[in-house]
C-alpha cells in the first residue's frame, strides 16, 4: 500500500482579522509580533471586556508593542509561565471568546493543544503562521516528536530510518505524522530538498 | 467452534501473523470465509452496509463477534503487540460509562453465540465471566475497574478477534475516543485517538469517489439504531498473513513484498477481509465499531470455484482511476494466476461458496 501526504487534517491558516465576540485573546511568539501588532493596529468591533494579550518571548522585542498599550498584557520568556497564564485565562473566558494565534508552526500547535484541553471549539481558534513553515512531526513509530522539521523528509534518530512528514494533523498529539519511506525510494533526495 | 481443529500450542513469541508467518487455514476455516465480492466487478458505489443479523452466505456471519480457529493465536499476537506498543489500545476519560456498556454488550453477545466456549452472568451490578478456550474467569462489579486486572474494555478485547474502535457522538460527528487496534492496515490508532470522522478519514479526502462514501457512511452511521447493528465487508490485497499492517509497525512491514515472485503469488498474496460491523449502545450513546479481519491466500481463494473465478475477474476489472486500486502489488501474476480457473461461466449473484466440499489443492 501507498502511504500518501495528502490530508485534509492540515491545519487552514489565513490573515488574522478581528470578529465578533464577547472576550478577544490575543497571543504570539517572536515570529508572529509583526501579525499581532498589525492586527492591534485595526479597530476592534466588538467585546465587553479588555482585549487580553499573551507573548511568548523576551521583553526587549514586545517593545513596540508595549508602546501599543493595549488593555492587558503580559510577556513571558518561557513556555511554562505562558501556558499557565494563557490556560488561567481561558478557564475564566466567556462562551463567546476568541483566541488569535500567531507564530511559528510549532507555537501554533502548542497554543492549539492548549486551547483543546480548555474545551475552545475549533472555529474560535483563527491562526496566522508567521515565520518558516517549520513543523513539529511525530515519529509514528517510535513517537519522538521532533521540532523545527524544515523539509518533507528527515531521519529519526532514535528509528534510525528516513521519515516523509505528511500534512496528518493531530491536534491531540499537536504534531504532524512522519513515516518511514522505503529505503530505496527514488524521492529521497528530492523529498529532503522539499521545503515545507 | 471446533477445537479440535484450533491450535494446540501457541508459539511465544508469536510466529502466525509474524515472523515466520506460519498462518494456515483448514478445509473449514476457508469455507466460512466471508469472501467480499458480490459481483464480478469491485466498484466503490454505496457504501454496502447491511443488517449485522447472524445470517449471511458463511460460518463467519452467524454470530456478533466471531470466534474460529485461529483465535489463541489472535489473542497471543495481540498481547504481543501490546506489551511492545501500549498506544494500541486508549481509552479518553469521558468514555468511561461507554467502556462498561461496550464490555458487558460483547461479554453478552459472545456468550451467546459461542456457550460452549464462554460464559457471562451478571445480577444487578455482580458479573461472572468465564473464558474456558484460556482457561480464565474472572468475578468483577460492573462499572468498578479495580474489579477488573486491566480497564474494563482492554480485558474483553485482550480475549476477541478483530479490533474495535469506540466512538462517542456529539456536536453533529463521531468521534475516535476509545479502542482497542492492534492490526490496522497502514493507519495509526494513536494518531487519531479523540479526532471526528472527517479527520479521521483525512487522508482520504483526495479521491473524490471515496468522499463522497465517507460522508454518506457518517450520515448513516450516525442513525444507527441499537435494535438493528449494521455491517459492511470490505477488503484489501495484502502481501503474506500479517495481521499487524499498522503505520506504526511500517518499518518492518514494508518489506513484505520483497522476494514475492510469480510462482509465489498463490502462497504469498492473501485477499484479507475486513469484516466491519457497527453497534449502538443505547445507554452511553456510543458505537462499537468493530474491525475483524480474515485471511485467505490465492490458493485458498482457488479450492472455491466460484471464488477463484470471480477473484480473477475482480482483480482483472478494477477501474484503475480508484486511488486505493492503483498500485496494488503483483496484480498482473494474480490474474495471470487466477485466470486457469476461469473458463467465462456465468457465476451465481452473493459470495456464498456454492459448495461445502473444497477442490484438492492446485
Amino acid at each position: 500500500m501507498t502511504i500518501g501526504i495528502e490530508s485534509s487534517t492540515k491545519p487552514a491558516y489565513g490573515k488574522l482579522a478581528w470578529k465578533p465576540a464577547q472576550r478577544h485573546i490575543v497571543v504570539s511568539d517572536e515570529a508572529g509580533l509583526v501579525a499581532i501588532e498589525r492586527l492591534l493596529a485595526t479597530a476592534c468591533p466588538t467585546g465587553a471586556d479588555p482585549i487580553r494579550v499573551y507573548i511568548l518571548g523576551r521583553e526587549h522585542r514586545t517593545g513596540s508593542l508595549l508602546r501599543a498599550a493595549p488593555a492587558s498584557l503580559e510577556v513571558h520568556a518561557q513556555e511554562p509561565g505562558f501556558s499557565a497564564a494563557l490556560s488561567a485565562c481561558m478557564d475564566t473566558a466567556p462562551a463567546a471568546s476568541r483566541l488569535y494565534v500567531a507564530g511559528s508552526e510549532p507555537f501554533l500547535s502548542l497554543v492549539r493543544r492548549l486551547a483543546r484541553d480548555r474545551g475552545f471549539a475549533a472555529d474560535a481558534m483563527l491562526a496566522e503562521l508567521a515565520g518558516s513553515g517549520a513543523r513539529r512531526a511525530q515519529c509514528v513509530h517510535c513517537k519522538t516528536v521532533y521540532d523545527d522539521i524544515a523539509r518533507r523528509a528527515f531521519d529519526c534518530t532514535r528509528c534510525q530510518v528516513t521519515l516523509i512528514v505528511r500534512d496528518h494533523y493531530s491536534r491531540r498529539i499537536g504534531a504532524y505524522q512522519a513515516v518511514v519511506l522505503y529505503p530505496s525510494d527514488p524521492n529521497i533526495p528530492a523529498l529532503r530538498q522539499e521545503l515545507l | 467452534m471446533n477445537l479440535a481443529i484450533a491450535p494446540q500450542t501457541v508459539d511465544l513469541p508469536p510466529n502466525v501473523f509474524r515472523g515466520d508467518m506460519t498462518f494456515r487455514n483448514s478445509d473449514a476455516a476457508i469455507l466460512r470465509f466471508p469472501f467480499p465480492f458480490n459481483s464480478d466487478r469491485f466498484e466503490m458505489r454505496g457504501v454496502g452496509i447491511e443488517p449485522q443479523d447472524r445470517r449471511g452466505p458463511t460460518a463467519a456471519y452467524r454470530s456478533l463477534f466471531d470466534i474460529d480457529e485461529h483465535y489463541l493465536d489472535e489473542v497471543a499476537e495481540r498481547a504481543f503487540v501490546l506489551d511492545h506498543d501500549l498506544s494500541r489500545y486508549a481509552m479518553l476519560p469521558h468514555m468511561q460509562q461507554a467502556q462498561w456498556e461496550a464490555t458487558d454488550y460483547i461479554m453478552r453477545a459472545m456468550a451467546q453465540d459461542f456457550p460452549e466456549s464462554f460464559s457471562y452472568r451478571r445480577e444487578g451490578s455482580n458479573c461472572r465471566w468465564e473464558n474456558r478456550l484460556l482457561e480464565q474467569h474472572q468475578e468483577f462489579v460492573f462499572g468498578r475497574d479495580e474489579t477488573l486486572p486491566c480497564a474494563a474494555f482492554e480485558y474483553i478485547t485482550r480475549q476477541t478477534q478483530g479490533d474495535f474502535v469506540l466512538m462517542d457522538q456529539r456536536q453533529g460527528t463521531l468521534w475516535v475516543d476509545g479502542g482497542m487496534v492492534t492490526a490496522s492496515y497502514g493507519w495509526s490508532f494513536d494518531f487519531i485517538l479523540g479526532m471526528n470522522w472527517h479527520d479521521w478519514h483525512g487522508t482520504l479526502i483526495g479521491a473524490a469517489a471515496e468522499s463522497r462514501v465517507i460522508d454518506q457512511a457518517l450520515r448513516m452511521t450516525m442513525m444507527l439504531a441499537a435494535e438493528t447493528p449494521q455491517r459492511r465487508v470490505t477488503w484489501v490485497h495484502s502481501a503474506r498473513p500479517r495481521l499487524d499492517k499498522s503505520l506504526e509497525n511500517k518499518i518492518v512491514w514494508q518489506h513484505d513484498i520483497e522476494g514475492i515472485t510469480a510462482d509465489s503469488v498463490p502462497d504469498d498474496i492473501f485477499v484479507r477481509s475486513e469484516f466491519q460491523q457497527l453497534y449502538r449502545l443505547p445507554s452511553s450513546n456510543a458505537i462499537i465499531f468493530g474491525l475483524r479481519n480474515y485471511l485467505l491466500s490465492l490458493r485458498d481463494v482457488s479450492r472455491v470455484p466460484k471464488w477463484a473465478a470471480r477473484l480473477h475477474r475482480v482483480l482483472r476489472d478494477l477501474d484503475p482511476g480508484l486511488a486505493r486500486f492503483s498500485n496494488i502489488h503483483f496484480r498482473q501474476e494474480c490474474v495471470d494466476w487466477l485466470e486457469r480457473f476461469d473458463d467465462g461461466r456465468s457465476l451465481s449473484p452473493g459470495a456464498g461458496p456454492d459448495t461445502d466440499r473444497l477442490e484438492p489443492h492446485p
